[in-house]
């Protein structure tokens, strides 16, 4: 057996779809991007996304997508593990399942049996439900929440779908949250409601911790396209890492994104250290033990494993201390304030 | 391992000669045959006898995370032109339930779906599906027990439209010899599982540092975590041997010395 090991197929060589969904606009739209790609028609996307004793590593490294119709819930409300932004009607909705990124530390480890992404091509069930929320009062809604979206963008065309139907509904707001470094800011339409949402981190943190991610550079240079083009930016310092030389790297990291975004064009900042509910934990750290992002000894508190609280404070006062010579306070959130 | 399972003795005798493979000793009904990498079970025609062979000798194998399925065997079809298949969805005629192993590898070779039946396949049944066997989905659903779909691949030569009277044994024999070197070409290049980090030895530390149950899974997580980051651990458990300050006497040394350990560790 010493013949050179077989190659892995390329992401997304394989594209499965819902039989009622084959023939949909966007399930076309979408497999016109792959035109190479074997289309095997499933039942339900639950038959492979479900599927018992997958390998999550090994899966990441040929994703497969899966094209499915969204049914059941389709707004959930926001989880109180995530900033609000002083939001009262904080919700997130699931346009998709999984990312193309592989960061060690994301809690939808912990949560799905697959690595290969999903995405709901009926959207307009998304809007008709919003419209009916909204119909009760303001709606804040989160879009990049189980999943990240930018990356799809040029299949789907989704978000700049959200971005049209937002401006249409004056009491819609959404944040893209995102830490691709593909843009796509000038086809969205610019609008106070609509928030471009950059998740930042160091270089040595990326390196380490989140893996097939773009570079500081890179996510900043789409950020900056966003800022272009006239939306003011949410940038998201979470989660940090107690990484070797954290206060410098952090501090660098800072400078580095005001010299790029220029302080003026944000419009507020989230920060946060590592935590992940314990039933996550408890699954990834059986399912990663070589991930120093989950085998770290984390104390466990209010069913979050998180550092020490001596260390979470001494963290976060830190960064939102460098971060308060470049933006007001009030610009800063930290979950913990609350 | 790989286990390989093919129906017939005939469809698998082109395999057995090319590896070399040994005939074991007989597990109940079961004939196997192996060389050190690969088991080759003839599991027989039909869902039932191939769900209960595959079961038992992966059961008595104690197959798991390391090892692969091949199945591997004859098949009918109205649609595919005769020629060795890579199968990417199995559906059980019965349940008709579908069974999707995980296409990771490039093999070159045409995809296809596959019907699974009881029954051998009669030319005025139509179904949507590519392929016709007798096997596929069960095997499935009986590996699924100890093993992901990342571990399993399913090859089918076709060998017919429905018309089966010309099929002997001969003639299934010398179909299969001429699959048989592609197969066992992927076989041989079948990934072996990447190595974990090593376990580290840490059970001359416990006494030294006087440790509880308790502070002992600390330890061990605390030693993992250092272990995954690189973090120079054995140095300074060294210089606390060196100082004199290892082994400890009494448990509350002990407390403060896995204390300071875990603050050099954690950077606390």
């Amino acid at each position: 057996m010493s013949s050179e090991a077989l190659s892995l197929m390329n992401s997304f060589s394989h594209v499965y779809v819902e039989k009622n969904i084959l023939h949909h606009p966007r399930t076309e739209r979408i497999l016109s991007f792959f035109p190479k790609a074997e289309v095997i028609v499933i039942e339900r996307y639950k038959d492979v996304f479900d599927r018992s004793r997958q390998n999550y590593d090994l899966q990441f490294l040929s994703q497969k997508l899966i094209l499915a119709e969204k049914t059941g819930t389709f707004i959930y409300e926001g989880s109180k593990a995530c900033e609000d932004f002083g939001n009262e009607w904080f919700y997130y909705c699931t346009n998709a399942l999984n990312c193309i990124f592989n960061c060690e530390y994301c809690w939808l480890k912990g949560m799905y049996n697959s690595a290969n992404p999903v995405i709901f091509v009926n959207l307009e069930d998304f809007f008709a439900e919003t419209e009916k929320l909204l119909q009760q009062h303001p709606v804040y809604l989160c879009l990049s929440y189980e999943t990240d979206l930018v990356p799809f963008e040029n299949m789907t065309g989704m978000l700049q779908e959200w971005g049209e139907f937002t401006v249409n509904h004056p009491d819609l707001s959404i944040e893209i949250r995102t830490k691709s470094a593909l843009e796509i800011w000038d086809r969205i339409p610019v609008n106070d409601r609509i928030i471009p949402s950059f998740t930042l981190s160091p270089d040595p943190v990326i390196e380490r911790y989140e893996h097939k991610t773009p570079s500081l550079d890179r996510r900043l240079a789409a950020a900056r396209q966003a800022v272009d083009q006239g939306f003011k930016v949410r940038l998201s310092f979470d989660p940090m890492f107690s990484v070797s030389n954290w206060q410098m790297i952090y501090a660098e990291m800072i400078e580095k994104t005001m010299q790029v975004l220029q302080p003026d064009n944000i419009r507020d900042i989230n920060i946060g250290t590592f935590r992940l509910s314990k039933e996550y934990m408890r699954l990834m750290r059986k399912r990663f033990p070589d991930s120093a992002a989950v085998q770290y000894p984390y104390v466990l508190k209010d069913g979050f494993y998180q550092y020490p609280q001596e260390k979470k404070d001494r963290m976060e006062e830190y960064v939102s201390g460098v971060l308060g010579k470049y933006v007001e306070k009030e610009k800063i959130f930290r979950l913990e304030e609350k | 391992m790989i286990y390989v399972f093919v129906p017939m003795y005939a469809e698998a005798a082109p395999l057995i000669e090319k590896l070399h493979l040994k005939r074991t000793e007989l597990f109940g009904n079961i004939q196997t045959f192996s060389n050190e990498d690969i088991l080759l079970t003839i599991c027989g025609t039909g869902m039932l006898n191939a769900a209960v062979s595959a079961s038992a000798v992966l059961a008595r194998n104690e197959a798991g995370t390391q090892d692969f399925l091949v199945s591997y065997g004859s098949c009918a079809s109205q649609k595919k032109k005769k020629g060795l298949y890579l199968l990417h969805s199995l559906k059980d005629k019965n349940t008709e339930r579908t069974y999707y192993p995980d296409i990771l590898y490039q093999t070159n070779l045409e995809e296809a779906s596959v019907l699974t039946g009881s029954g051998v396949y009669q030319k005025n049944f139509s179904f949507t599906e590519d392929l016709y066997d007798m096997e596929g989905a069960s095997v499935f659903h009986a590996a699924s027990f100890f093993m992901g779909p990342h571990q399993m691949l399913f090859f089918r030569f076709v060998s017919d439209d429905g018309e089966i009277q010309n099929l002997n044994n001969e003639v299934m024999k010398n179909l299969s010899a001429q699959y048989a070197d592609t197969v066992i070409e992927i076989l041989k290049r079948l990934p072996v599982s990447g190595k974990r980090q090593e376990e580290v030895d840490l059970s001359q530390l416990y006494p030294d540092l006087g440790c509880s149950e308790t502070m002992k899974r600390e330890l061990n997580k605390l030693i993992h975590y250092a272990q995954l980051e690189k973090i120079p651990w054995k140095e300074k458990i060294t210089s606390f041997y060196d100082a004199g300050i290892l082994p400890v006497k009494t448990k509350e040394e002990g407390k403060k010395v896995f204390y300071e350990l875990r603050s050099f560790v954690l950077d606390e």
